[in-house]
């Protein structure tokens, strides 16, 4: 999925469509996967200044970047200690303010000192709690196929932000089917869905859609999309754009979506559990974000993360209310999983949870429960 | 019996029939419905009509809302409360500085009931955190992106609000919307409808929005019940300000390339033929691009001599000039380009408040500059509205394309002083279009 601002869009006779990659655009793309190519040891930024150098319609480029942004590894920050270093720099150099060149290099050295760094490597690194500065160590590089596939998608689920209601029908299994609808229903969403020959056809909006058209659910219908992959459907949407409400028609036959879902670009509940992904992720390869869901006493509960047959679950500091729920539904489940409570919360109570718990103190950490995940890790 | 129940963002209306234009019937539950901002109104009219219900839609959970300290209002403040408590739904509009958020407060401490204030931005969250904590005595929670905590008085922001108002909307009987200019826009107005509050209270110094969907204010919240303009503030209860003008240059190997690079532009421009009338006329020429070599050069040669424009070395001199020219003056530093920023942070050893600044740094840094730690801080867009830095004095504006409300905003801060005069620094490029095109600054 892009950013609202990234979306192209074709009209024509009252209906709208995504403008995809034409025949001609396509041949960029061979050149913008050979710039990322010998991007390595590049900054981002400045890798993404020279894509934008290519010339050519500036969203189709920044959408190439955003899609290509999952397949990019950036170089490991540690974001603690810089940020404590920037800090005291901060501190410092406010005793000499406004500071000089070289009551600059003296404030750098010396805290630069106090984290076992030279005062160059604290200059060059001073920046880096930015991604647009940090350097790309790896790329998983895309066919310019497949490149062009994941856009599309990307795009078309761009798309469907806008979107106020949508009408499917998809050749799918009854299982299949069912895990469709659960998931549009746990999202929040409403359907009414009758079967056809080998499918479904269902109508798909929120509990507003019919008091106010709105594009509330659209996002949320957006991440239905990847569910779709694989599977013979079409659909009929009512997009908002601007003042006016447009129709999208759209089959598997008109679009070339990826084989297979790409690695999800995940949407996070909160900053600690995106970068919990992240570091799991660089660690142990394939890690899925919320799972199917497991029983706890005849309710549900989708763990956080799930690696081969470990589960994951994250306790951050939300409401009490909230915790406790968790906690109950916790200790029911008669599935092992790993849960990581933030220390502040983990009362004693929780350490007699029947699952394996790990506190943290300001942000869980990867290490503290590789050796319950090592087994299931794919890179290790 | 009719039951009224709440259903993420809407009513449902049970076991009955009600013919109200604003209630439609949903196959779908085979039950009535509307929005949940209509709540008050369909209550009124099952009153009036003397019909039996049950009313289920608000959550039932009671809080305790204490005093701990009186709000004092100067008298202007007290004149818009009382204005506002008369209806108990509408705008009060107020200049930056003059002390919305106490405004806000004493309503809250008025109605004691379940509050859900809606500010701009995360630094706003913890301003009326800390302020509210000072004043009252209540479960205070703080419900955003980062950190979700409900209590008696949750401080939210826009955009986390608009995505749980189908959670949050039936605990609250209030709602405080700071900044409420915010609102109408055709996302965030779904706070104001989906919510089944019949309280409600926005505050701004600027209304009025140049799309015009300041008139739905009026639906959305309630009508303006108090006004002072910045006219009437001024010099009344704000300092004034004065404003200067720093035109830095380019070296002069700087300033030739920055011809050569304008001159390819406009070469190219001539051939091509491109008419240069509306700012969408530049997008024939991006477009081009993609086809024509000689297209991607100009605009290459372009973007470069903006660059070196906007980017110029000379600007950070005059920062570091301007700066110890004020040594004692507590600064703002603003730009808009993320490149400037950080080398003036990085260069000057100043910390950066932006959006990709990470909280705990954002979080830290606020406080020191609070604290007088460091006495300078540069920032883009985060720190535009409403955000308590007291006794800054000092406001330099790098690079000069912002829209008038920014421009306002930005004064504001620095208007939010003790007494003395807010000096503003506008620092341009000159011989560029930077200084030809830069809005007048007073």
């Amino acid at each position: 999925m892009l950013p609202l601002n990234l979306l192209r869009l074709r009209f024509s006779k009252g209906q709208v469509r995504p403008r995809y990659i034409d025949a001609a655009e396509a041949e960029i793309l061979p050149e913008v996967i050979s710039i990322f190519r010998q991007s390595i040891g590049k900054k981002l930024g400045e890798v993404n200044a020279l894509i934008e150098d290519l010339g050519g319609d500036p969203r189709l480029l920044r959408g190439l970047m955003h899609v290509l942004r999952n397949r990019l590894t950036l170089e490991d920050v540690n974001e603690a200690v810089l940020i404590k270093a920037r800090l005291d720099a901060f501190r410092e150099a406010a005793k000499f303010y406004p500071i000089n060149a070289e009551k600059r290099d003296d404030v750098l050295g010396r805290v630069a000192s106090r984290i076992g760094m030279s005062k160059q490597e604290l200059d060059d690194a001073f920046l880096k709690i930015y991604d647009d500065e940090k350097r790309i160590i790896d790329f998983r590089e895309p066919s310019p196929d497949e490149l062009r596939r994941e856009y599309n998608l990307s795009l078309m689920q761009t798309m469907l932000f806008k979107a106020i209601d949508i009408d499917i029908e998809v050749r799918m299994s009854g299982s299949q089917a069912k895990a469709f609808l659960r998931r549009a229903k746990l999202m929040g969403l409403m359907y009414i869905a009758e079967s056809v020959v080998g499918g479904i056809r269902m109508r798909i909006d929120g509990p507003v859609s019919i008091l106010k058209q709105t594009d509330r659910y659209g996002t949320r219908l957006a991440k239905l999309v990847p569910m779709l992959i694989g599977a013979e459907w079409k659909l009929l949407a009512r997009v908002k754009i601007g003042e006016g409400t447009h129709i999208y028609e759209e089959s598997s036959d008109e679009v070339d979506f990826p084989l297979s879902p790409p690695q999800e670009e995940v949407s996070f509940d909160s900053f600690l559990e995106a970068d919990f992904y992240r570091r799991l992720s660089s660690i142990c390869g394939q890690v899925e974000r919320e799972p199917e869901a497991l029983t706890a006493g005849g309710r549900i509960i989708i763990p956080d993360f799930s690696v081969g047959d470990a589960y994951i679950e994250l306790v951050g500091y939300w409401s009490p209310q909230y915790i406790e729920r968790k906690y109950e539904k916790l200790v029911k489940l008669n599935i092992p999983i790993i849960v990581l409570v933030n220390e502040k919360l983990a009362t004693s109570t929780w350490k007699t949870l029947p699952h394996f718990v790990v506190t943290y103190r300001d942000r869980p950490r990867v290490t503290d429960i590789y050796k319950l995940i090592k087994p299931y890790c794919k890179k290790s | 019996m009719l039951t009224l129940e709440w259903d993420r963002g809407t009513v449902l209306i049970k076991g009955g029939k009600v013919d109200l234009p604003y209630v439609k019937f949903d196959e779908r539950s085979s039950a009535f419905r509307t929005l949940a901002i209509n709540y008050g109104k369909l209550v009124k009219y099952l009153e009036s009509m003397g019909i039996k219900y049950v009313d289920n839609v608000m959550d039932k959970e009671q809080c305790i809302i204490k005093v701990k300290r009186e709000v004092r209002l100067r008298s202007y403040q007290k004149t818009a409360l009382d204005k506002w408590i008369a209806k108990r739904a509408g705008v009060i509009v107020m200049p930056t500085g003059m002390g919305k958020t106490h405004v806000g407060i004493a309503a809250i401490a008025a109605l004691r009931v379940k509050s859900l204030v809606i500010v701009p931005t995360i630094e706003l969250i913890d301003q009326w955190v800390n302020t509210v904590e000072h004043y009252l005595d209540a479960r205070i929670g703080k419900y955003y992106g980062g950190e979700k905590v409900e209590g008696c008085i949750t401080v939210t922001t826009y955009d986390s609000a608009y995505i749980s108002i189908e959670r949050l909307g039936n605990k609250y009987s209030l709602l405080v919307f700071d900044e409420v200019h915010h609102l109408p826009s055709e996302g965030y107005r779904q706070i104001a409808e989906l919510s089944p509050a019949m309280y409600r209270l926005g505050l701004t110094a600027t209304p009025e929005r140049s799309d015009g969907l300041h008139q739905d204010l009026f639906g959305l919240v309630g009508p303006i019940v108090y006004r002072v303009s910045v006219e009437e503030a001024r010099g009344l209860y704000i300092a004034d300000f004065e404003t200067n003008l720093i035109k830095v240059d380019l070296s002069d190997a700087e300033l030739r390339r920055y011809r050569e690079l304008m001159r390819k532009y406009r070469e190219f421009i001539k051939k091509s033929g491109i008419s240069f009338r509306r700012p969408s006329d530049f997008k024939a020429l991006v477009k081009m691009s993609g086809r024509s070599k000689a297209a991607r050069e100009a605009l290459r040669a372009w973007r470069e001599a903006r660059r070196l424009a906007m980017t110029a070395p000379s600007k950070l001199d005059a920062v570091e000039e301007i700066l110890r020219k004020h040594p004692n003056d507590r600064a703002i530093i603003f730009t808009e380009l993320s490149d400037l920023s950080h080398e003036v942070s990085k260069r000057l050893l100043l910390p950066e408040v932006t959006y990709e600044t990470p909280r705990e740094e954002r979080e830290a840094v606020m406080s020191m500059f609070r604290r007088g730690d460091v006495k300078a801080i540069v920032t883009g867009k985060v720190l535009e509205e409403g955000v308590d830095v007291p006794d800054v004095n000092l406001v330099i504006i790098l690079g000069g394309t912002s829209s008038e409300r920014q421009y306002v905003q930005r004064i504001g801060r620095a208007l939010r002083l003790k007494p003395g005069k807010a000096k503003i620094y506008e620092v341009v490029t000159s011989g560029t279009r930077e200084a030809s095109r830069r809005h007048a600054s007073t």
